[in-house]
């Protein structure tokens, strides 16, 4: 018996082995880095030979983006911006819980948001962004309330799914067993919910950077979109790109490395549907 | 006594009278109005309560919004921006679909690209727009590649899953029948093909219209996006939502009342999977 398991604990390993060595092999001799090498090269070719404009080429947007991380002047804006990005992404979900809830649950409010809703869908981030600078001036109520404004409604719309899909049966079943109130949110809703309110949260983070940076732009005197324009406006290319680029990475490897995988474990039990965003 | 059955269908009223009236009946009586009625007062007490500038009255917003009708302005930005979008929405149409039916048909192209397309749908307009007008300066340029840039991504991702879809029995048993190239490309590839192009119609041009707007506001001496950024500069709050609110309902107009329709005509034999965007 012990030979037998130490046989299939070995075999087991060696699988594990295979498999790792199978991914890296993969994420390694992939086509990713041609595409990736492809497009330094075009940069590097349409930076020293365009006569259209300035364009900077790879190297000096590194350069310029270390000097901007060594300085500490990136970490300092980026606390900045994220303090309004916290602010108003926390608030916008928490309208967006409120009112996915109530759209969810009765046809009166479904009816009575649905074209807030809509009209926050598609209106331009832009438009939030110089509205609220315009009302509320330079500060922190004008990028937070851009957010709230901007973010809710993705989490509204995820949020009413998500109620609409809880199971009524389940519901009728715990309503039959006498079961106490508290407990049926807990154990019952909450955990229905829990993949929507993660995806929720996924999207209106998504809303909630652009929004923000764009707010920067037009009314802040610290934080990420702040130095994008002042960099705009001295022409200084590269660091303009560089902020951008590093800005992004951040926010990608929030969205990409915490909130796509929180999503994935927690709807692990869903049947897989094809989604296209 | 004679017990006469009637189908349910003429007892409920299903004529096209009855169905005309019932969706009047619902259009008219509907919350929605409530919802609207409450953020027009509400706007109106607030504009009256603070006797600020920056919160105008709804008469204010209103003349403006005649005026800019009246004098042509209008149309005559409009006709600008649309030019802009149309062209870059072209360019982004055809670069997506290209690339995007090289990454459905072969996983090494699927490799290639991935990068790009995420790295294209992450980053936001603000930096395709910022780069561009860096770049291509006041040329009509600017716009149509922050457009493409930014569009191109989400043309790709669909046409790619439309490209996925593809029935692969039916194009073997087009090939085992030997039917001609062009005849399997028109009656099997193209109509399946289509629901698939529609939607990336639909979120390519929702994008195309917003990055537009942006690269104005930064780059351009005319158009909507222009119009938005000399009425911010004046503290014209009026004046931002006047043309925010004409053009965002001619876009909406365009998206709502021309291109869903197609699309869900088009894809009408399709089962029906939830979209959250």
């Amino acid at each position: 018996m012990g030979l037998a398991t130490n046989a299939s604990a070995a075999q087991a390993r060696t699988d594990r082995t295979v498999q790792v060595t199978k991914r890296l092999r993969s994420l390694i001799f992939s086509y990713r880095w041609l595409a990736l090498i492809c497009v330094l090269v075009i940069w590097q070719v349409i930076a020293l030979t365009s006569n259209i404009g300035v364009l900077p080429t790879p190297l000096k947007v590194v350069t310029a983006g270390w000097e901007l991380v060594s300085t500490g002047l990136f970490f300092k804006e980026l606390a900045a911006s994220m303090v309004r990005i916290l602010i108003g992404f926390g608030l916008g979900m928490l309208l967006g819980l409120i009112v996915g809830v109530l759209m969810g649950a009765r046809r009166f409010w479904d009816a009575f948001f649905q074209d807030l809703v809509v009209l926050g869908l598609s209106l331009p981030g832009l438009i939030y962004a110089l509205l609220c600078v315009m009302i509320f001036g330079l500060g922190l109520t004008a990028p937070v309330v851009a957010i709230l404004l901007a973010s809710y409604p993705f989490a509204a719309v995820n949020i009413r799914e998500g109620v609409r899909a809880i199971d009524k049966e389940l519901i009728d079943m715990a309503r039959v067993y006498l079961v106490n109130r508290s407990r049926v949110i807990r154990q019952v809703i909450l955990p229905s919910l829990l993949p929507f309110i993660l995806a929720a949260v996924r999207v209106g983070f998504t809303v909630a950077w652009k929004v923000a940076v764009l707010t920067e732009v037009f009314g802040a005197a610290t934080g990420i979109g702040y130095q994008l324009r002042y960099n705009f406006q001295l022409f200084s290319m590269r660091t303009m790109v560089a902020w951008a680029l590093l800005f992004g990475a951040v926010m990608l490897v929030i969205e990409y490395g915490i909130l796509v995988p929180a999503e994935r474990y927690f709807a692990r039990w869903r049947p897989k549907i094809k989604e296209v965003i | 006594m004679e017990v006469t059955m009637r189908p349910n269908s003429v007892a409920a009223g299903s004529g096209w009278t009855e169905r005309l009236g019932r969706a009047v009946k619902g259009f008219l009586i509907n919350p929605r109005w409530l919802a609207l009625f409450l953020l027009l007062a509400g706007w109106e007490a607030l504009a009256i309560y603070r006797n600020t500038r920056v919160i105008p009255r709804l008469e204010r917003i209103y003349i403006e919004l005649v005026h800019i009708i009246s004098t042509g302005l209008f149309i005559e930005h409009l006709y600008a921006s649309m030019v802009r979008i149309v062209l870059g929405f072209i360019v982004a149409m055809i670069l997506g679909t290209t690339i995007g039916i090289l990454m459905g048909s072969r996983h090494t192209w699927d490799e290639f690209f991935k990068d790009t397309v995420l790295f294209g749908l992450a980053l936001p307009g603000l930096i395709y727009a910022l780069i561009a007008v860096m770049f291509f300066g006041l040329s009509i340029l600017a716009p149509i590649t922050a457009i493409v840039g930014t569009s191109y991504p989400f043309v790709a991702i669909n046409i790619r899953e439309g490209v996925r879809a593809l029935n692969k029995d039916l194009l073997d048993m087009a090939r085992a029948y030997r039917v001609r190239n062009w005849d399997v490309v028109r009656k099997v590839i193209l109509p399946s093909l289509l629901p698939f192009v529609l939607a990336a119609i639909r979120v390519g041009f929702a994008i195309a219209w917003k990055v537009n707007t942006l690269v104005e506001v930064f780059g351009t001496v005319n158009g909507v996006g222009w119009q938005i950024r000399a009425s911010f500069d004046s503290y014209s709050v009026h004046g931002m939502l006047a043309w925010a609110l004409l053009f965002g309902a001619v876009m909406l107009a365009i998206e709502y009342w021309i291109l869903v329709p197609i699309e869900h005509y088009f894809a009408r034999w399709r089962p029906n999977v939830g979209q959250v965007i």
